[in-house]
């Protein structure tokens, strides 16, 4: 029983694959990146504040790795972003050229969906995130509804956009659990949706980014009173509104506490940063190094604030600490968190 | 007051006007429009792409001149996109589907040269009667936009999904059922109501749904091309006019059917200015109003009628001016394009909203008149050029096919860019072809797929927040109205011309192989039917309706085809044109032979799947035209290398080093990564 031809043949070929494949040995992580291109997959499409973030980060971030490497910026959008995700972690280069610009859904939505499980947070290693995500309830004034007491006394409609986002779970936590009287009407296509009805009175509310009031008509409708932010979805009151209560005054039951923290907890890592498991420990310093760097640089900290973007950044190991901590929560909790995000 | 009023706005416009005059930022306009023609003319990137591309530069620049150049690309995307669409029935971008119906019959016709003029001409005077509307309507226009609540909305997509009747043609049951399995199929996906997956069958691909883009190339494009390889033979035979005639023909065609441009300019303003109603929704309504309300439109539309292109272009590019009104008068995005507008706005210092209109009206202004004079740009340097384009139809079918080949599929990959819109465009591809040969119409299809899902969305907004009271407000009330009406008036043409009478059961039964595809589309509809029957009540009643429909209009239309007597012969005798695109059967060929070069047709392309996973999209490229030019027409080899040189530089330009495409892999990359770091794809 000698070998077939083919067999031979793609032996040959697999044996030269591993031997080209094999990374050299003592090929310093300093020297690695000089002369190759860095891809920083964003899992957002083209257009996105996502996709802004990334390619307002990207050029700096390649300036604080040795070797200076080009840079080029990818989208591969789909699925909140688990596409993306889920090809970084099997199928794209694994030797540190390619590091995914991934979002805080990825952190939890795998837990939580069993068909979103071609992605495990645990399965790829944290560079870093850029910034916090605050969530806050907002309503028009005319609905009467204008303070965080209102919520649990008067009915408010409010709109969201799609089931499983932040700005519908986190109302129906709301409803859910310490009984507020909203009735939120999911389906609106993009937060613009949501404006447009709110002005034209279809709805009257919705749980928004303390970032997206900072601009634009909210701000406008803030200003003039036209809208009120009730409640910080938080454990402590964000400083732009340091008068709104937070959720600490409203969540006392140990239990519910611990069901909103396994919601609100990812929310510290907004815009995470990953490479494969198997990029070598030592390029993984290097990106992680290089993205603490970045973020303290002051030039580009002052090219987002001149775009009005304020980073928040936590470093690679407090991502992964997150997602371990999320990953230790009780099955009781998971059974609830499942409730509020699967039909 | 009033007059003041007027005179503010006067002269805001008078000083944009100077201003964007200026000679560099007449540059970066005229940049703008050669940007957005180039992205109009490849299928699968859009104005969405153009704006992402572009801002970053615009960052650096004034704002009149960055608006200037930002509206330039946008507005003529839907100026050059009917290129493709008229020439070989491959729509440029999702807003020139309607003008393959009339274009690519004018083309075989030899007749590319008006056709394309009109188009530009139409598409000109669209987009200056738009950018007027924006300029007359804005200081008033938020209340317009404000009475426009979702029901309203709901109505209006009722009425879209009405023109399926319209564009059915004589075969209305088959309408209705290829109009709901659109629907259907827009419903795979992550139901946004519920958080239910539809048939999604666990694959991430799916979840968000089945891409626009590979569906209608496959739908659209595929079949066509089909066509092409089986007749074996140019396009067109001859140009019917001289580059100059048939420039001079589709201008007059234009002006002698003024009050069309009128009437879809305006109404392409109007949906415009409506978030949710997209290009591709914009050309079916204007193409169904056309066809409604133009005379003997009924029976010319589909076979080449000058103004089944006319409408829709016009209607499309008005569309642009009229999609900046929610950015500028409310300060909110009316999609994921005026998003990054808005942005750029917002880099510049401006605050979108109602202080457009007050404060910072000389730059709105000048946003107005970038659009007036980016059209006339691009519509002019395109008609210029249409003469020239037209020859193109003459050509030998070997030296287009290969080419046109591998950018439907290149372009179709831009739809997630993963493999799953390889197999769309494969699965649509025969659907659409088997379509239109059996005779069924496939505008509803595509109808179905881009309202029905706004229809859901809607529909569910409107009874979560007013119950069934969404019924009685006025404007749902005279939107549902108007739809009854499109909906019914050609079935009671027919019942006035005696159609009915001739439903007589024959007493026999002949049922023919065509008549499988009955059983194809009746399968998938029981299928989907019975599947969603599990999940919750929202995410159900959406497709149990849909497919119940399907069921039943199938079983009607089949039931008919095989038991009632046909003394004229053809399905839904009673009159009217067959709503698409007819096959050029002059040659008699017999089916076995059709049937053979189909299947070498959509043999090239499962090898070109094959070759793709094997070494990559990008080196596949040139190795399929090659080959395809070397083994179905012996064209010299020298030809066949330079024509894939040329495509294949375009291709790894544009998607490669420009836009960064992220390429699905290959095998030989798995095996060989060093050469994967080499070869661009791999």
């Amino acid at each position: 029983m000698g070998l077939t031809r083919r067999e031979l043949l793609s032996g040959i070929a697999v044996t030269a694959a591993a031997t080209i494949a094999r990374p050299v040995p003592g090929q310093a992580a300093e020297d690695f990146y000089r002369g190759k291109t860095l891809t920083i997959l964003v899992s957002a499409p083209a257009g996105s504040l996502t996709d802004f973030v990334a390619r307002q980060f990207a050029p700096f971030y390649v300036k604080h790795i040795p070797g200076q490497p080009q840079v080029v910026v990818m989208n591969v959008a789909g699925a909140g972003g688990m596409v993306a995700a889920a090809s970084l972690q099997s199928r794209l280069p694994k030797d540190g050229t390619v590091i995914g610009f991934l979002q805080r859904n990825n952190l939890y939505i795998p837990l939580l969906d069993p068909h979103q499980n071609s992605f495990d947070p645990r399965e790829v290693n944290w560079v870093g995130s850029l910034d916090k995500v605050n969530y806050c309830m907002v309503a028009m004034t005319r609905s009467g509804v204008t303070t965080a007491e209102d919520l649990f006394k008067k009915k408010l409609i409010i709109g969201a956009t799609g089931f499983a986002n932040e700005n519908r779970t986190l109302p129906a936590l709301l409803d859910q659990y310490l009984g507020a009287q909203m009735n939120i009407v999911p389906g609106y296509s993009d937060r613009g949706e949501v404006y447009l009805a709110m002005e034209r009175g279809e709805v009257d509310g919705w749980a928004s980014t303390i970032d997206g009031l900072a601009q634009g008509e909210p701000a406008r409708m803030l200003a003039d009173g036209t809208m009120k932010v009730l409640l910080h979805l938080a454990w402590t009151s964000h400083p732009s509104f340091p008068d709104v209560p937070n959720l600490s005054t409203f969540v006392t039951d140990p239990q519910i506490k611990a069901l909103f923290d396994f919601f609100l907890l990812p929310f510290q890592a907004g815009r995470p940063l990953a490479v494969p498991k198997e990029v070598p420990q030592d390029r993984l310093d290097v990106l992680r190094k290089a993205f603490d760097d970045t973020l303290k640089d002051p030039d580009f900290l002052a090219a987002n604030a001149a775009k009005d973007y304020a980073v928040d950044p936590i470093n690679g190991q407090a991502v992964a600490d997150i997602v371990t901590k999320l990953y230790a929560t009780p099955a009781a909790q998971l059974t609830q968190a499942r409730k509020i995000v699967t039909p | 007051m009033h007059l003041f009023h007027d005179s503010v706005m006067l002269s805001a416009a008078g000083e944009a006007l100077s201003n964007i005059l200026q000679f560099h930022r007449l540059i970066f306009l005229w940049l703008g429009v050669l940007v957005g023609l180039a992205i109009g003319l490849l299928p699968g990137i859009g104005g969405l792409t153009g704006f992402a591309l572009l801002v970053p530069f615009t960052y650096t620049m004034d704002p009149y001149s960055a608006f200037a150049m930002l509206l330039g690309m946008a507005s003529v995307t839907t100026t050059s996109d009917v290129i493709p669409a008229v020439l070989f029935g491959v729509p440029g971008t999702a807003a020139s589907q309607a003008t393959v119906l009339d274009g690519l019959p004018m083309t075989r016709r030899g007749e590319a040269g008006r056709a394309l003029s009109a188009c530009y001409l139409s598409s000109m005077f669209g987009g200056l009667i738009g950018a007027a509307i924006l300029a007359v309507s804005l200081p008033v226009v938020r209340p317009f936009v404000l009475s426009i609540a979702t029901p309203e909305l709901l109505g209006l997509t009722i009425f879209g999904i009405a023109m399926v009747s319209t564009l059915s043609g004589k075969a209305p049951l088959r309408g209705i059922v290829a109009a709901c399995f659109g629907i259907l199929i827009g419903m795979i996906g992550t139901n946004v109501q519920t958080g239910q997956m539809r048939w999604t069958g666990g694959l991430l691909y799916l979840q968000d749904g089945v891409p626009m883009l590979p569906v209608l190339l496959g739908i659209f494009a595929m079949p066509e091309l089909c066509e092409l390889a089986i007749q074996r033979k140019a396009i067109a035979d001859d140009v019917r006019f001289s580059a100059r005639e048939g420039m001079a023909q589709g201008a007059r065609d234009v002006l002698h059917n003024w009050f069309l441009v009128l009437r879809l300019g305006g109404l392409g303003a109007v949906l415009g200015a409506i978030p949710g109603i997209t290009g591709a929704v914009t050309d079916w309504i204007a193409y169904g109003h056309a066809l409604q309300s133009e005379k003997g439109a009924r029976e010319t539309f589909t076979t080449g009628d000058v103004r089944g292109v006319i409408a829709p272009e016009a209607a499309n590019n008005a569309r642009e001016g009229g999609s900046l009104v929610p950015m500028l008068a409310f300060g909110v995005p009316g999609g994921a394009a005026q998003a990054i507008l808005l942005g750029a706005l917002m880099v510049h210092g401006f605050i979108p909203g109602p202080d457009m209109l007050t404060t910072h009206l000389a730059l709105t202004y000048s946003m107005v008149w970038s659009i007036a004079l980016a059209n006339i740009f691009g519509a002019g340097l395109c008609f210029l050029l249409s003469g020239q384009f037209a020859r193109i139809s003459t050509l030998r079918y070997t030296l287009v096919l290969p080419v046109v080949m591998a950018i439907v599929y290149v372009g179709a990959f831009q739809g997630s860019r993963s493999w799953g819109d390889m197999y769309v465009l494969l699965i649509a591809g025969a659907v659409g072809w088997g379509m239109k040969r059996l005779k069924w119409p496939r505008p509803p299809l595509i109808l179905g797929l881009v309202l029905g899902v706004l229809i859901e969305r809607y529909m569910s907004i409107s009874f979560m927040r007013y119950g069934a009271d969404w019924t009685l407000r006025p404007g749902v009330v005279v939107l549902l109205a108007m739809s009854a009406l499109v909906l019914l008036r050609p079935l009671f043409s027919l019942v006035r011309s005696g159609g009915l009478a001739r439903l007589r059961p024959s007493g026999g039964i002949a049922f023919e192989l065509p008549d499988l595809a009955y059983v194809l589309f009746l399968g998938v509809g029981l299928y989907m039917l019975v599947t969603a029957q599990g999940w919750i009540f929202s995410a159900r009643i959406g497709p149990t309706v849909v497919a119940s429909t399907l069921v039943v209009a199938g079983v009607i239309s089949l039931a008919y085809k095989v038991l009632v007597a046909q003394p004229q012969g053809g399905p839904g005798v009673g009159g009217g044109i067959h709503m698409d695109l007819a096959v050029d059967d002059n040659d008699a060929l017999s089916t076995k032979v059709v049937l053979l070069r189909a299947a070498r047709f959509f043999g090239w392309f499962i090898a070109f799947l094959a070759c793709m996973a094997l070494i990559g999209m990008i080196p596949t490229v040139p190795l399929m035209i090659v080959a395809f030019m070397r083994v179905e027409g012996r064209e010299p080899w020298r030809l066949s290398l330079i024509l894939a040189a040329c495509v294949t530089a375009i291709v790894y330009g544009v998607f490669d080093q420009i836009i960064h495409v992220l390429w699905p892999g290959s095998l030989m990359g798995e095996w060989f990564p060093a050469l994967a770091a080499i070869v661009p794809s791999m």
